[in-house]
């Protein structure tokens, strides 16, 4: 999914809010409230743009764990201070990040 | 207690939480992509960040360089330039070979070593027939008769220098070179990299 985001964002995110927009007409066409939908979208929005921005280098790093401690990291050379020469993807390879 | 789930489920409150989530995230993705392209430098074609892992960057540009470039060290430890497009401001792509001419003496100063690594546009290696995605100063790179080294990238073999060649991704791709302890010309912003020429 991540790779998918990364690769094709502006399709990707036209699938989500058009998933969402859906949603929401199904919501009408049954003649149900949209109030509470909306109240609690309307919340959660800042919120969890703050708490993206907040936690992103936790998500990023753990993110780097999980793939080194998966796959190893991959035999490149690499410095004893850099923690991530690499980030790794299938089939066999790495992403270069650090 | 099940009364109480049953009317959450359809109130729309649990569909609110996710849609405000999803477009939390699809907010933040926007805006920390504003700021970290605020934050690069772009010369020749490679782009730059200075600010990447410093202490006290703030909420926001943490993140957003994080995002960037993720995991790397400061720039005192390593420079880092990433580069998607040639000299010429067209998007690398494996159809097309390329050059990366160093004058002489014009190799990444460093103390440590440095490395040019070949990636999909999103930054993950492709398996290739060489087996290998990257060089660096120890791959034994040829010099020309005046000293300059050119490396060669392109996703078939060349028919020489093939110590020089760095196979490239048969789509778009990208570039990244990497100078561990950078050298004081770098250090100072006084050393450039040289532009990435389309020659087939």
């Amino acid at each position: 999914m991540n790779r998918l985001f990364l690769k094709y964002p502006y399709p990707t995110s036209a699938v989500i809010l058009l998933i969402f927009a859906w949603v929401v007409t199904q919501r009408l066409a049954r003649g149900d409230s949209l109030v509470l939908l909306v109240v609690t979208a309307v919340i959660v929005w800042p919120i969890g743009v703050f708490v993206f921005f907040y936690f992103w280098p936790q998500i990023t790093v753990g993110g780097f764990k999980r793939a080194i401690v998966k796959r190893g990291l991959g035999g490149a050379r690499f410095p004893s201070t850099s923690c991530t020469p690499c980030r790794i993807a299938p089939p066999s390879p790495l992403r270069a990040a650090a | 207690m099940g009364a109480f789930l049953s009317w959450l489920a359809s109130s729309g409150v649990v569909q609110g939480v996710i849609i405000g989530a999803a477009l939390a995230f699809l907010t933040t993705i926007l805006i920390l992509g504003v700021v970290a392209k605020a934050e690069t430098t772009t010369v020749n074609g490679w782009s730059s960040i200075r600010r990447a892992g410093q202490p006290g960057n703030g909420l926001l540009v943490r993140a957003a360089l994080q995002k960037a470039l993720p995991v790397v060290n400061v720039f005192e430890e390593a420079a880092y330039w990433t580069a998607s497009v040639d000299g010429a401001g067209k998007k690398l792509n494996g159809e097309h070979a390329y050059r990366l001419h160093f004058p002489p003496g014009h190799l990444p100063p460093h103390d440590a070593f440095w490395s040019l690594t070949a990636t999909d546009t999103i930054g993950y290696m492709v398996s290739n027939p060489a087996g290998r995605s990257s060089v660096d100063d120890h791959s034994g790179l040829v010099s020309n008769p005046d000293g300059s080294v050119d490396i060669l990238l392109q996703p078939q073999a060349p028919g020489g220098q093939a110590q020089n060649w760095l196979p490239t991704p048969t789509g778009r791709f990208k570039l990244m070179l990497r100078a561990y302890l950078p050298g004081v010309d770098i250090m100072n912003g006084s050393y450039d990299v040289p532009p990435v020429v389309m020659v087939a």
